[in-house]
């Protein structure tokens, strides 16, 4: 017999049935030396190619099943995102995963709490979500995530000293608030998300989605951010990157700033 | 409260299948937040079906790509973006060592530049194959001929390859 097709070498090396011819070729593919080194060769090749691909992976932020259904179970009678959050109904936790997903971290212990929470008072409840959840020690980029409404408030309920939170207009669907360094404990509300930063030095990113008509960051009571449609409130500088960086400690009076005007 | 059978498939499903699901959309987009968004949502609507699917990792890909596609559209602006929303995503791993992090570094860059340059259509046969999905699944998945699956994930890796080698 002459050699098979490069195709159904392929094919053997994907361990994939060839159908009809496959008894034929695998006994030719037993007696030659010269197809068996074209399979090893393509198995070689599909390892490299993975082990590639391998380099972007990174750890990913994750999710609970919990607040999935819960967010599922939301949308029920509502219309879509929007509804669902109309409804009162603020949900969806991510955390940047690895360190939440170590069995026995506190920053686990936390994550889950506040998705078991999240998952109850979506399904049943719409009203401000009231019980603390756990502070964690350590918090290397945890935050929430949770679909935009027409109206968000992100709440800092302690100032820190040397703290700063960054708020970014993205367009995307989603309000993200995730703090890198330091230490915050998060607990979703009615329209938006109380972050007790526990007077940490943590940066705070916050993406705040294009979509949203009405947005408010406080700071231990102070506004130190409004978006109203397009215009922009603040009391932060626009960095080079197109954030609003905000200090934990800030006190000078907003400054306005129309978004249609200073679009990034 | 008990649990539905469909909850018991369902949770069943999430625990093998999110990983999964957001690693191959991060892989596709190159963006964390986005693949992480819309793994979510991919579930979300399954759990709205209220059934499991036949196939369902065949399914959830299925969904995801259309979601994905939505997302794409809207995208011009958002390229800019997601550039510099990504870096967010990434843990305070301790630094490695200067050289090592700047050739790991480069040799990321080329990675993802390489399948950038794939079409979609490319790129979602290597990536799913790299999934582990058969010849058949692929065709089910990406609404190809069966029989036409092989040349064409040949054709793929092969300019995955080039693309690589070709690197600026
Ligand atoms: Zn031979």
């Amino acid at each position: 017999m002459m050699h098979p097709s490069t195709m159904d070498l392929q094919a053997l090396a994907d361990g994939e049935p060839l159908g009809a011819r496959e008894s034929d070729v695998l006994a030719h593919v037993r007696s030659c030396a010269e197809c068996q080194h074209s399979i090893a060769e393509m198995r070689a090749a599909h390892e490299r190619d993975e082990e590639l691909l391998s380099l972007i992976d990174r750890r990913l932020p994750t999710a609970s099943v919990n607040a999935v259904i819960a967010r599922a179970a939301a949308r029920r009678g509502t219309r879509g995102i929007r509804g669902a959050i109309a409804a009162g109904i603020g949900i969806l936790i991510v955390s940047a995963a690895a360190v939440a997903a170590v069995p026995g971290s506190p920053v686990r212990a936390y994550v889950e709490h506040l998705f078991a929470h999240t998952r109850d008072s979506a399904a049943t409840i719409p009203h401000p979500v009231t019980q603390a959840p756990i502070a964690p020690r350590e918090t290397p980029n945890v935050g929430v995530s949770f679909p935009a409404g027409s109206r968000v408030e992100i709440v800092f309920s302690r100032a820190g000293v040397q703290g700063r939170v960054r708020v970014t207009v993205v367009d995307t669907p989603m309000v993200r608030v995730t703090n890198h360094g330091g230490t915050a404990a998060y607990r979703l509300t009615l329209h938006g998300v109380t972050i007790d930063s526990v007077g940490s030095n943590a940066t705070f990113e916050v993406m705040l989605p294009s979509t949203v008509g009405r947005a408010i960051v406080r700071i231990d009571g102070r506004t130190v951010f409004t978006k109203n449609g397009t215009r922009i409130r603040t009391t932060g500088a626009l960095d080079s990157t197109g954030a609003y960086v905000i200090p934990l400690g800030a006190t000078r009076l907003p400054v306005d700033r129309d978004l249609s005007q200073n679009r990034i | 409260m008990s649990e539905s059978p469909f909850e018991g498939d369902f949770r069943a499903a999430f625990a093998t299948r999110f990983p999964e699901l957001i690693r191959y959309l991060h892989r596709l987009s190159g963006d964390a937040a986005l693949a992480s968004d819309i793994a979510q949502e991919t579930f979300v609507r399954l759990y709205q079906r209220g059934e499991m699917p036949a196939d369902a990792r065949a399914w959830l890909v299925t969904v995801a790509h259309n979601l994905f596609r939505d997302e794409c559209r809207r995208a011009t602006r958002r390229r800019s973006l997601l550039a510099r929303r990504d870096p967010a995503y990434t843990l305070a791993d301790a630094p490695p060592a200067p050289d090592a992090a700047l050739e790991s570094d480069e040799r990321q860059r080329a990675v993802r530049a390489a399948l950038d340059q794939l079409s979609e259509r490319d790129r979602q046969l290597l990536l799913l194959r790299h999934e582990g999905y058969s010849y058949r699944e692929l065709a089910t998945v990406l609404s190809l001929v069966e029989s036409s699956v092989g040349t064409l994930l040949a054709r793929a890796r092969i300019a995955f390859r080039r693309a690589l080698e070709e690197k600026p």
